[in-house]
């Protein structure tokens, strides 16, 4: 069972923990080379001081701030340096590009019928329009002499913490707690926001879901809907509903049915344009190819891969007390007791706990089971309770190659009396691949939360400071960034409990990663996240096992260690990356213990709040939001027994909890500065080697003689003059 | 031709005077270019003015010297017909007809100018 406190953005993969990526060292500056300090100009902006460098500009303009995957080309993104010459034909014929930060210049489109021809100067630019505009000129002018007003640094205050103190960071509100408290048919390349055509191999090669793939998601009572289709180019990261299941046996034997793996799996086929049609040849059709199993427990929520042959006798393991399958839908309150199914008393198969994106990646699973029906034990084994697509395409958007992930489960009926549940929960994911992307061999593939600046609801970047070769010469730090970036506890087990159920004790399991769900830190959204453990009385009574200074610590880390300055951190420059700084200081000297003689653990660890101080920096006109520090404070509290009846069936229950709260640093005209850059001089200067292949010698000389105002007069004449003759 | 070409080169300043308010008001310009170009046409009436007076003067007391003088005064006055014609920000249709215009006055007026001088210098030999 799941409860998600806060923002349920989206829940981690069960099991795996928020893990970090690994570096690529060989992209990693060395230290000896890397800035140290605090660099102010961001990756992806351009300094347009240039006397400055990247320690010291302040004026910076950023024009790729709708990139935000690394490494992959961003749809409608025409700065995006990812895309091809390909993709920006696809996005110009489409219409328009997003914003990326450049500043709109004055741009007047006339008549030609009078103007014959329009001569581009300085700060001046012409676009000629001969498409549907033909007939136009348009003309746009910078005459501005200063190029833009920018945030001055803020360099003192990134890792300052001290200022958190101050009331001024202080906001009016807290969440401390008081002390008791449609496919385009006939096109040949699938445009942005198509519907991807869909055909599944039964007897007969026919249409699937209509002709378009399907990606069911929750309909109004909550329920899986297929009327929801795969729009080209749209990723789905978060979306889960819920199965009914009237009669498991018949959903479970059903061909091609909802929890089948042949639906999702290798007998689905994907067009590879939307021309495809059920009669074109084998070659317009991409099959779906398994690129992973993953097995997933409906008891604990637990996900670990899957071994094949494992599910053919599960080995049935008793349990305490069976377990909804699933209570995450918003509906779940409308009850029907002949539809419910529960969790089969299994355990997972065996298998490597790891999951990491890249060893699922290096999976190629070569004999997918067949879902089926257990009539002696009641049980569907290996139903599909998660799918997600990964559809890869080329630039000109034609369907490459198809893969889908899967999470298998086992469900029964043993238990159907004593749950209230309507159904299973599935969750269907797609993302799309532009394979023709350009590679950055500077920084890896990744979501970014804004480019640079971060962007409101979009994750604080996270991860943690590993080095390579520490105490040499070749040393080298970097960021092990999050992917999914800093996260919040969340629940994970029944009835907001911090941890799904368990044979061992909650105070054994001593590791943030042990937790199965967390909630998101985004980026300008102040939360509160929380989860709670249940004691009895026997339990609390027994407090040397639990009472134990900095026992429970380790459930409030964070996993982190760094954040990421702007939301496009770079991981391999560790210096875009600020200190997530754990406050202790302002503990008590009392260590957490058992209070003699009474039931109390004083000084019990058990919050954290997280404070975000951030500002603006760059262009007054486009500015980027970047964060200044990080603070995590450890509250404690004493946690008391107060329940009168002191029975062994006596329990009470105890919250952890973790908040964040993002702190403007707010910046006022008098933070601003105009840059105006030097006047050019009045004429240019002549390069020394305007004569040549005619003058070869003099070279050195007419680098001297240029310096002289006669001289440039002569050139520059001659110069013109030769122009204006040609024209 | 030097009268004509005086009452054109008054009518071609008018109109493009009247060409460069239509221009400030419709176009954008960058910074002093507008005025850059006003300019040439301030410096063209006065070059031109010369021109016509130097090559009149040849004319009339019959010397090859003003003609010289004239001659300059064209090169000038046939580069910025060559800017108004060609370089300007916004060349309209109606600068194509004036400068073409006023390129074939001079052009014609500089032949002529060759020959009227060689004539005065041959004269003033015998």
């Amino acid at each position: 069972m799941t409860f998600a406190y806060g923002n349920a953005y989206e829940m981690l993969t069960p099991g795996t923990g928020n893990q970090g990526v690994d570096v690529t060292w060989a992209s990693v500056p060395l230290l000896t080379e890397a800035s140290t300090g605090y660099v102010p100009l961001p990756s992806g902006c351009e300094c347009l001081d240039l006397a400055q460098t990247a320690e010291t500009c302040t004026a910076f303009t950023c024009h790729e701030t709708c990139n935000l995957n690394i490494g992959e080309c961003d749809e409608f993104c025409c700065s995006d340096p990812d895309c091809t010459a390909d993709d920006l034909e696809r996005f110009n014929a489409l219409g328009e590009c997003l914003p990326d930060g450049s500043s709109t210049d004055s741009k007047l489109c006339v008549d030609t019928t009078s103007l014959d021809q329009v001569n581009e100067k300085y700060n001046m630019h012409v676009e000629q329009d001969d498409n549907a505009l033909e007939g136009l000129v348009c003309v746009s002018v910078e005459n501005n002499a200063i190029e833009g007003e920018f945030y001055s640094s803020q360099a003192d205050l990134v890792n300052n913490y001290a200022v958190l103190d101050s009331e001024t960071y202080q906001p009016s509100y807290s969440f401390a707690i008081s002390a008791d408290s449609d496919a385009e048919t006939g096109s040949q390349e699938y445009l942005f926001g198509d519907n991807l055509v869909a055909a599944i191999q039964t007897d007969s090669f026919r249409a699937a879901w209509g002709g378009v793939l399907s990606l069911p998601t929750a309909g109004v009572d909550g329920t899986c809907s297929p009327q929801n289709f795969v729009e080209f180019g749209t990723d789905v990261q978060v979306n889960e509903c819920l199965l009914p299941v009237e009669n498991l046996e018949a959903t479970c034997t059903q061909t091609h049915g909802p929890l089948s793996t042949a639906l999702y799996g290798e007998d689905l086929y994907i067009g590879t344009r939307p021309s495809s049609a059920i009669n074109t040849p084998s070659t317009d059709w991409e099959r779906v190819t398994v690129r992973s199993l993953l097995y997933k427990s409906l008891e604990t929520g637990s996900v670990s891969s899957w071994e094949s042959g494992s599910t053919s006798s599960p080995t049935a393991q008793p349990t305490s007390e069976p377990t909804a399958l699933s209570t995450a839908s918003p509906t779940e309150s409308s009850s029907d007791a002949n539809s419910t199914v529960s969790v089969s008393p299994t355990v997972a198969p065996s298998a490597s706990p790891t999951d990491a994106p890249s060893a699922r990646r290096a999976l190629q699973v070569s004999s997918v089971p067949s879902t089926t029906w257990d009539a002696s034990s009641g049980t569907c084994e290996n139903a599909v309770v998660g799918v997600k697509y990964v559809i890869e395409h080329n630039a000109l958007g034609v369907i490459t190659n198809v893969q889908v992930d899967l999470t298998l489960s086992n469900v029964d009926l043993s238990n159907a009396a004593q749950t209230a549940q309507q159904g299973l929960t599935q969750s269907f994911h797609v993302s799309f691949v532009n394979t023709e992307s350009v590679a950055d061999s500077t920084a890896p593939e990744r979501v970014v939360s804004g480019n640079p600046g971060y962007i409101v609801g979009l994750p604080v970047q996270a991860g943690n400071l590993v080095r390579q070769n520490a105490g040499t010469d070749d040393e080298k730090t970097a960021v092990s960034y999050l992917p999914e970036g800093l996260a919040l506890m969340a629940a994970s087990g029944p009835r907001g409990a911090c941890f799904p159920s368990s044979s061992s004790p909650w105070y054994n399991l001593v590791s943030s990663t042990e937790m199965t769900a967390s909630t998101p830190v985004l980026f300008g959204v102040d939360a509160s996240s929380a989860c709670s453990v249940t004691l009895t009385y026997e339990e609390f009574t027994d407090l040397s096992s639990w009472c134990i200074d900095r026992r429970n610590a380790p459930l409030l880390d964070l996993g982190a260690t760094r954040v990421g300055i702007y939301g496009n951190a770079n991981p391999w420059k560790a210096w875009e990356w600020v200190s997530l700084h754990r406050e202790t200081s302002h503990l008590s000297s009392t260590a957490q213990s058992p209070v003699p003689g009474q039931l109390v653990c004083q000084n019990m660890v058990d919050r954290v709040d997280i404070e975000v101080l951030w500002t603006k920096s760059g262009e007054i006109d486009n500015p980027q939001p970047m964060i200044l520090s990080v603070r995590a404070m450890v509250g404690q509290s004493d946690w008391k027994w107060r329940k009168t009846g002191a029975g062994a069936n006596a329990t009470q229950t105890f919250t952890f909890s973790q908040t964040v709260t993002f702190i403007e640093h707010k910046l006022t005209e008098a933070d601003w500065f105009a840059y105006k850059p030097e006047i050019p001089p009045i004429i240019p200067a002549i390069p020394a080697d305007v004569f040549y292949p005619f003058d070869i010698a003099s070279a050195a000389q007419a680098t001297i003689r240029g310096q002289k105002s006669g001289g440039h007069f002569v050139t520059a004449f001659v110069v013109c003059l030769a122009g204006l003759l040609r024209a | 031709m030097l009268f004509f070409n005086g009452t054109f080169s008054l009518l071609f300043v008018a109109l493009e005077a009247i060409s460069f308010i239509y221009k400030g008001n419709n176009f954008l310009y960058p910074d002093a270019v507008l005025g850059m170009e006003i300019f040439f046409l301030i410096v063209y009436l006065g070059l031109e003015k010369a021109r016509i007076f130097q090559a009149s003067k040849g004319n009339k007391i019959e010397e090859a010297g003003p003609f010289v003088w004239a001659f300059v005064f064209s090169g000038g006055i046939m580069l910025i017909h060559l800017f108004y014609f060609q370089l300007q920000t916004y060349v309209l249709r109606m600068d194509r007809i004036l400068n073409g215009m006023g390129m074939i006055f001079v052009a014609i007026e500089v032949v002529l100018m060759i020959f009227t001088s060689l004539t005065f210098l041959r004269s003033a030999k015998m």
